[in-house]
C-alpha cells in the first residue's frame, strides 16, 4: 500500500528555531488513519510547537507539511482547517456570551460557508442556514452527551465539558485530523477517564485520526495506538507506546542521568 | 524530620487558574539546613506550587509560613527581600542586562551597603566564570552559565530558602554536576532548599527529603530511600489492566528491546 | 535654508522632549498615554497662571509647575489610574488613555476659566533677547528650548545608564517578573517613571506656549508630533524617539520653505506633515514586522493581550429574545409617542439631533462593541458623510435618497481603506492610523474651497416626499427616527447572525478562530466598512439637521469625545448608542439652561472622566452603578430587617 495515501499527516524535516532558539529539528512524523497518536516529551520539548506546525499557526523554517496527501507547507491555518485538521488549545477558548449549543452552530456554519456577511445585515442570518444544520448540530452534541448543557453559558459548565465542547466543535467540522493539546490538564482522574471514552466513541463514529499531546502517560498509554517521544526538539523514540516509554533513551529523558555514586 | 523547627511550612495549599485547579491541598515542610524535593511529571502541578511558595501567584487556599510568620499570598518582591528567593524555570535573570548588573539588582533589596562587597564577592568564589564575564550581556551567556547566574542572583540577595524550580533543564551532564555541587555548597553554608525537579535519579540522590506531586495531589512523601521504588513505578505509567487507566497495577517490565528508535 | 533647520531644530526639540517623556511611560508601563500632550497643555496653563495671570517670578513658577507639580500630577494618575491598569486589556487603556485626552483639557478650561490666553509669554519673559548664530536670529525662548532639549538628552542618557533609577527602569522593562524576584517593586519604578514622564511633558509645553497659541487644537500637533516620533522608534527606544522628534521638526519647518504661498491647499500640508509623517511610519513599520508573532499579526491579532490567568467571569444568561423587546417597546413607545407630543418645537430638535449621534453611535456598536477595534476617526467618517451629501444633493442635484447612500459609500470607501492599511498592526495602531487621517483630512480636505465654503458650508435640505416636506420639526423629527431604526435593524441582524458569532470569536480569542477557519481580517476590514457607512449616513442626517454641510463642525476632537461618551454608557447594546447619543444631546443644554456660562465644558469632564471610570471597571458605568446599587438595596433591605425585628412594637415608620 502507498504510504502517501496511508497517512491522514506527514511531516518531513521539519526545523523551527524562535530567535536563537532551536524549538524542533529535523522532526519527522506521520500519522496514520483512524489512529491515536500519542506526543510526550519533557516541558519545552517542542510539542506545542509541532502542533502549531500541524495546524498552520507555526511556519517551520525548513521541512515539508503534508495533509491528506497535499502539500501543505506554510499555508495559512484556515486552509489547514479546511482540509480537515482541527485543534483544541490549552485554554479552552470559549465565547463567553454564547450558549454551548451555539458554539457548535458558529463551528458548523463557517465550515460550509454557508452564510454571507452582507446578507447577515439584511436579516437573513438568523435560523439555520441549512437544511440539515438543526440536525447535525443535534446528533454531535448527542454522540459527545452534551444535550443537558445545550443552553448554558461556558462559565456554567465544568472543564471537562468545556473541553468537549472544544472537541464538538472540531468534530463539525468532519476533520481527518484532531489536534489535541494536553486535554487532561486541570482534570482529575474520573474526569480524564470520562473524557477518554468519550473521545473513543466519537472517533471509532467519525473515523479521524487524534494527534494527542500530553503529561498524563496512563491517559496517552489508554488512548495510543503509536507514541512519539520528544526531547529538545528531537524525536528520541517511535513506536508501540509502552515499548517506546520503557527505552532506555526515553527512561533517561524522563528520569535523568543516573548519579555516579547515588547514596 | 519533626523534631527540628520547620524553617517554611506549606499547609493545605491549592493553586487554581480560573475554573482550573494546578494544585489541590498540599503540604509539607522545609526543615533549615536540609533539601526537599518535589517530583512528578509536567502537568503535575510543580511549578504553580513553586510560584504560590514564592508569591508570583496568590493560593486559593491554605497557608504558607515562613519561621512562623504568615506568609500566604505576601507578594513577590516582599517575600524576595524576606529572604525567600526563586529561581524560575526559565532561570530568572534580565536577559537584556550585563552579568554586573544583574547581581546589581540582586544586592540592592535586603543587603545593607555595608555587605553587598562581601555578598558579591562570595558569589564570585563560588562561581569563577562569571568574575570573568562581568560585562557580558546576560543573554549572550551559555544554558550552563546562565543557571550559574540565576543561583549566584539569589545567593547575592542573601536567600535563606532557595527555591529552585528544574535546576539541570536543558543541561549537559556534567553541567548538571556543577549545578548540583553548587545546591550542595549551598546547602552546607545553611541555606534551605526546595527543589522542583523531573529528573528523578539525581533529585532523589541529592535531597533529604521528597515528595511526589500527581494531578496537582501530594501522592507520596518520606525520605528519599523509602519512597524511590514507587516514584520511579509511577513515572514511566502503569500496565494497561481492561483498558482502564487509573487501576494501580505495578508495571514490572524493565528496559525491552526492540524498539523503534529514531534519532535527530 | 538655515533658518529653516533652525527653527525645524527648536519644533523638534520640542517634540523630541515629548516624544521622550512618551517612550519612557511606555517602555515601563507598556501604557501609551493618549493623554500625554493633554498633560503638557494642562502643565503650560498652570504655568501661564502663576507667571502671566498671578505675575509670579518666572523662575518660581517654571519651578512650580515643571518641577513640582507635573511630577506630582504624573503620580496623581499612577496611583489613581494608571497602577490599576497593568493587568487590563489593551482596549481598556485605550479607552483609560483617551478619556484622558478628553477631561483634562476640559476640566483645565472648568478650572481656569476660558478667556483666551493673549500674549503668551515663555521663560525667557516677555522682551526675549536676541542672538545671532549662523546669520539666523533666534530669540531667548529658542535657544532655551534648544538648551533644555541637549539637557534632556544628555541627562536621559546619563540616567539611564549611570544611576540606580536607571537600572530599576532597565531591569523593569526588561522583565518586570524577574524584578520582583529581586525585591524590587515594579510599581514604584513605574511610579517614579510616570512621575518624570509627566516632567517632560510640562517642560515641553511649556516650550511651546510662547510659539503656539495656548488652546488644546494647537496643543494637538504637538501630541500628534510626539506619536509620530515615538512610532518612529517603534516604541522602544528613548534615544531614537528623540531623533524622530527632530525629524518631524525638520521635516515640518523645511517643507514650509517649498510650499508656494498662494495656495491654500499646500498651506493645509504644513500643519499636516506630523499626521501624514505619523501614517507613513505606521505604514512602514507595519510592512517590516517580520517577527515569529507577525503570522499573528497578519491575522489581526495583537500580540499584547495577556494570557495569563484565565479569569472565567459569569456572563449575563440569554434570555429569550423576545424578552429584549422589553426595552425596545419602551423606547419606541417614549420615541414615537411621548416625544412628539410632549416637547416643544426646541427640545425636539434636540431629541433629533440626539437621534442623529445616536445613528452615528451604532457605528461604534458594529466597530468596538462587535470587532473589538477602537476608531478615533468616526467624526471624520461622519464628516465625509455631510460634504459628500452636500456635493451630490446640492452641487450636483442627485435625488436625496441616492446622494445619501452615495455619500454613505464615500464615508465606507474612506473606512475600508483605513482598515486595510492599519488592522494587521494591532489595537494601538489602528487608533493612531484612525487618529491620523483623521486630522490628515481635517487640515487638508476639510480647508478646501470647495467644501468650506469661507466657513459657511455647502446648503443641504432636507428631502420632499411627496406631499410630506422633512423640513418641518416634526417631520424630521420622525425620518431621523426610521433611519436610526433601519440602521439599527441592520446591526441587530448582524450582531444575531452567523457573522456576528464570528466576530465573537474573534474579538475572543483570534488565533483560535483563525484554526476554525475564521478569516479576522477580511471580518475586520468589513466590520469597518459597515460602520463607516453608518457614520456616513449619520453625517448626511447631520447636515441636514444644521441645513449645512461646515467639514470644520466635524473635527476629530469631536469623535474623541463621543468615543468617551460611547465608553461610559456603553458599547455592546443599541439602546446603549441611542442613550448615549441622546445624553450627547441633551446633557450639555440641561447643563447652559441651568448652570452658568463657566460649566459649558462640564459635560465633556464628565465624559471624559466617565471613560477613565470605565477602565477601572471595565463592565461599564451600567455595572458599576448595578453593585453601587445593590449596596443600597442591601443597606436598605438590612434597615427593614432591622426595623421588623425591632424588639418594641413599631409604629408607624416609613422609610423612604
Amino acid at each position: 500500500m502507498n504510504e502517501q495515501a496511508a497517512a491522514v499527516a506527514e511531516v518531513k524535516g521539519i526545523n523551527v528555531s524562535f530567535g536563537g532558539v532551536k524549538a524542533l529539528v529535523d522532526v519527522d512524523m506521520t500519522i496514520p488513519r483512524e489512529a491515536v497518536v500519542g506526543l510526550v516529551g519533557p516541558n519545552g520539548a517542542g510539542k506545542t510547537t509541532l502542533l502549531g506546525v500541524m495546524s498552520g499557526l507555526t511556519r517551520p523554517q525548513s521541512g515539508t507539511v503534508t495533509i491528506e496527501g497535499t502539500d501543505a507547507t506554510g499555508a495559512q491555518p484556515q486552509e489547514f482547517a479546511s482540509r480537515g485538521v482541527a485543534r483544541t488549545f490549552q485554554h479552552a477558548g470559549l465565547l463567553g456570551e454564547v450558549t454551548v449549543r451555539d458554539h457548535l452552530v458558529l463551528a458548523r456554519r463557517v465550515m460550509s460557508h454557508h452564510h454571507h456577511m452582507l446578507t447577515d445585515i439584511a436579516g437573513f442570518g438568523f435560523g439555520p442556514q441549512s437544511a440539515d444544520e438543526n440536525t447535525v448540530v443535534d446528533e454531535v452534541m448527542h454522540n459527545l452527551g452534551l444535550e443537558s448543557c445545550a443552553r448554558r453559558l461556558p462559565s456554567e459548565i465544568p472543564l471537562g465539558t468545556r473541553r468537549l465542547v472544544e472537541v464538538a466543535q472540531s468534530l463539525l467540522f468532519e476533520p481527518r485530523l484532531l489536534l489535541l493539546d494536553e486535554p487532561s490538564a486541570g482534570l482529575d482522574t474520573a474526569e480524564t477517564t470520562a473524557f477518554a471514552k468519550v473521545l473513543e466513541q466519537a472517533r471509532h463514529r467519525y473515523g479521524f485520526s487524534v494527534l494527542l499531546v500530553e503529561h498524563d502517560l496512563d491517559f496517552v498509554l489508554y488512548l495510543s495506538t503509536l507514541l512519539y517521544v520528544l526531547d529538545f526538539g528531537h524525536v528520541i523514540g517511535v513506536g508501540a507506546p509502552r515499548e517506546v516509554l520503557d527505552s532506555a533513551d526515553v527512561r533517561r529523558a524522563y528520569l535523568g542521568s543516573t548519579v555516579a555514586a547515588t547514596a | 524530620m519533626s523534631e527540628q523547627v520547620p524553617l517554611l511550612e506549606v499547609r493545605g495549599l491549592s493553586v487554581a487558574y480560573g475554573a482550573a485547579p494546578a494544585v489541590t491541598r498540599v503540604s509539607f515542610e522545609l526543615v533549615k539546613g536540609k533539601a526537599v524535593v518535589v517530583l512528578g511529571p509536567n502537568g503535575a502541578g510543580k511549578s504553580s506550587l513553586a510560584r504560590a511558595i514564592t508569591g508570583l501567584v496568590k493560593p486559593s487556599e491554605g497557608e504558607v509560613t515562613l519561621e512562623g510568620r504568615d506568609v500566604t499570598g505576601l507578594a513577590a518582591h516582599k517575600m524576595a527581600r524576606l529572604g525567600v528567593g526563586l529561581v524560575p524555570e526559565d532561570r530568572g535573570i534580565f536577559r537584556g542586562l550585563s552579568v554586573a548588573d544583574n547581581l546589581r539588582m540582586a544586592v540592592r533589596n535586603g543587603v545593607p551597603r555595608n555587605r553587598r562587597d562581601a555578598a558579591l564577592d562570595r558569589v564570585f568564589e563560588l562561581f569563577p566564570v562569571l568574575s570573568e564575564r562581568r560585562k557580558q550581556i546576560a543573554g549572550t551567556l551559555s544554558g550552563g552559565e546562565q543557571q550559574m547566574l540565576a543561583l549566584a542572583r539569589v545567593l547575592a540577595g542573601e536567600a535563606r530558602v532557595l527555591v529552585v524550580d528544574e535546576p539541570s533543564l536543558g543541561l549537559a551532564p556534567q553541567l548538571v554536576d556543577r549545578v548540583y555541587d553548587a545546591l550542595r555548597k549551598l546547602r552546607e553554608s545553611g541555606i534551605s532548599l526546595l527543589l522542583i525537579e523531573q529528573f528523578v535519579e539525581r533529585a532523589l540522590g541529592f535531597a533529604d527529603y521528597a515528595c511526589l506531586l500527581s494531578h496537582g495531589r501530594l501522592v507520596l512523601q518520606g525520605p528519599p530511600a523509602e519512597v524511590r521504588d514507587d516514584i520511579l513505578k509511577s513515572y514511566l505509567g502503569r500496565e494497561e489492566e481492561s483498558g482502564h487507566p487509573i487501576a494501580p497495577a505495578p508495571a514490572p517490565s524493565g528496559l525491552a528491546a526492540g524498539i523503534n528508535l529514531q534519532t535527530a | 535654508m538655515s533658518a529653516y533647520i533652525i527653527s525645524g531644530l527648536v519644533l523638534g526639540s520640542i517634540y523630541a522632549i515629548a516624544a521622550t517623556g512618551l517612550v519612557l511611560t511606555y517602555k515601563s508601563s507598556r501604557i501609551f498615554n493618549f493623554g500625554h500632550g493633554a498633560i503638557a497643555f494642562l502643565i503650560a496653563r498652570i504655568y501661564y497662571q502663576l507667571a502671566q495671570v498671578y505675575h509670579w517670578n518666572t523662575a518660581l513658577a517654571a519651578f512650580m509647575s515643571i518641577l513640582v507639580f507635573a511630577p506630582l500630577f504624573g503620580v496623581f494618575l499612577w496611583g489613581f489610574l494608571f497602577r490599576h491598569l497593568t493587568n487590563a486589556s489593551p482596549t481598556v487603556r485605550l479607552v483609560a488613555t483617551i478619556g484622558l485626552f478628553v477631561a483634562i483639557p476640559a476640566v483645565a478650561q472648568l478650572i481656569f476659566g476660558y478667556d483666551p490666553t493673549l500674549n503668551t509669554v515663555g521663560l525667557a519673559g516677555a522682551n526675549p533677547k536676541l542672538f545671532h548664530v549662523f546669520g539666523v536670529v533666534l530669540n531667548m525662548d529658542q535657544v532655551l528650548v534648544l538648551l533644555f532639549a541637549a539637557l534632556v538628552a544628555g541627562g536621559m542618557f546619563v540616567m539611564i545608564r549611570f544611576t540606580t533609577f536607571g537600572l530599576l527602569i532597565r531591569a523593569v522593562v526588561d522583565s518586570a517578573t524577574v524584578s520582583r524576584l529581586v525585591g524590587t517593586d515594579p510599581q514604584r519604578v513605574s511610579m517614579g517613571a510616570w512621575a518624570l514622564g509627566s516632567l517632560l511633558a510640562g517642560l515641553a509645553g511649556v516650550l511651546l506656549t510662547p510659539l503656539v497659541t495656548l488652546d488644546v487644537d494647537s496643543f494637538n500637533i504637538l501630541v500628534v508630533a510626539s506619536f509620530a516620533a515615538v512610532v518612529l522608534a517603534r516604541m522602544d527606544n528613548l534615544l531614537l524617539s528623540f531623533v524622530g522628534g527632530l525629524v518631524v521638526g525638520l521635516v515640518q519647518q523645511i517643507v514650509t520653505k517649498f510650499i508656494p504661498s498662494d495656495s491654500t491647499f499646500l498651506k493645509g500640508v504644513v500643519p499636516s506633515i506630523p499626521f501624514i509623517l505619523l501614517v507613513i511610519f505606521l505604514f512602514v513599520w507595519g510592512a517590516n514586522r517580520d517577527t515569529v508573532g507577525s503570522r499573528q499579526q497578519a491575522m489581526g491579532v495583537n500580540p499584547d493581550a495577556h494570557q495569563e490567568e484565565v479569569v472565567v467571569r459569569a456572563g449575563a444568561r440569554p434570555r429569550a429574545w423576545w424578552r429584549g423587546l422589553t426595552p425596545v417597546a419602551v423606547w419606541g413607545v417614549i420615541l414615537v409617542l411621548f416625544i412628539p407630543l410632549y416637547m416643544n418645537s426646541f427640545w425636539l430638535g434636540l431629541f433629533s439631533e440626539g437621534l442623529i449621534i445616536g445613528t452615528i453611535f451604532l457605528s461604534f456598536t458594529v466597530l468596538t462593541g462587535q470587532a473589538g477595534i477602537i476608531s478615533l476617526g468616526q467624526s471624520t467618517l461622519a464628516g465625509v458623510g455631510a460634504i459628500a451629501v452636500g456635493q451630490f444633493a446640492t452641487a450636483f442635484g442627485l435625488p436625496m435618497l441616492l446622494a445619501v447612500i452615495l455619500a454613505g459609500g464615500c464615508a465606507a470607501l474612506l473606512g475600508v481603506l483605513v482598515a486595510v492599511i492599519s488592522v494587521r498592526l494591532g489595537d494601538l495602531y489602528v487608533a493612531l492610523t484612525t487618529l491620523g487621517m483623521g486630522l490628515l483630512l481635517e487640515n487638508m480636505v476639510y480647508t478646501i474651497g470647495r467644501f468650506d465654503n469661507f466657513s459657511i458650508g455647502v446648503s443641504v435640505t432636507p428631502p420632499k416626499l411627496g406631499p410630506i416636506d422633512f423640513s418641518g420639526r416634526t417631520t424630521f423629527y420622525f425620518l431621523v427616527l426610521a433611519v436610526f431604526s433601519i440602521l439599527a435593524l441592520g446591526v441587530f441582524n448582524l450582531k444575531r447572525s452567523s457573522t456576528g458569532l464570528e466576530l465573537a470569536a474573534v474579538r475572543s480569542d483570534p488565533v483560535r478562530a483563525t484554526t476554525l477557519g475564521i478569516r479576522p481580517w477580511r471580518l475586520k476590514v468589513f466590520a469597518f466598512g459597515v460602520a463607516s457607512f453608518i457614520a456616513g449616513v449619520g453625517g448626511c442626517m447631520m447636515a441636514m439637521y444644521q441645513f449645512r454641510a461646515l467639514p470644520e463642525n466635524f473635527v476629530t476632537t469631536i469623535g474623541l469625545v463621543w468615543f468617551a461618551v460611547v465608553a461610559t454608557l456603553g458599547m455592546r447594546s443599541i439602546p446603549a448608542a441611542l442613550f448615549a447619543g441622546i445624553t450627547f444631546a441633551v446633557f450639555p443644554q440641561v447643563i447652559a439652561d441651568h448652570l452658568s456660562q463657566s460649566w459649558q465644558t462640564l459635560p465633556t469632564a464628565l465624559f471624559g472622566l466617565g471613560a477613565i471610570a470605565v477602565a477601572r471597571h471595565p463592565d461599564g458605568v451600567v455595572a458599576m452603578h448595578a453593585s453601587q446599587f445593590r449596596w443600597v438595596k442591601r443597606h436598605v433591605a438590612m434597615l427593614f430587617h432591622r426595623l421588623r425585628h425591632a424588639p418594641e412594637p413599631a409604629t408607624e415608620v416609613s422609610v423612604a
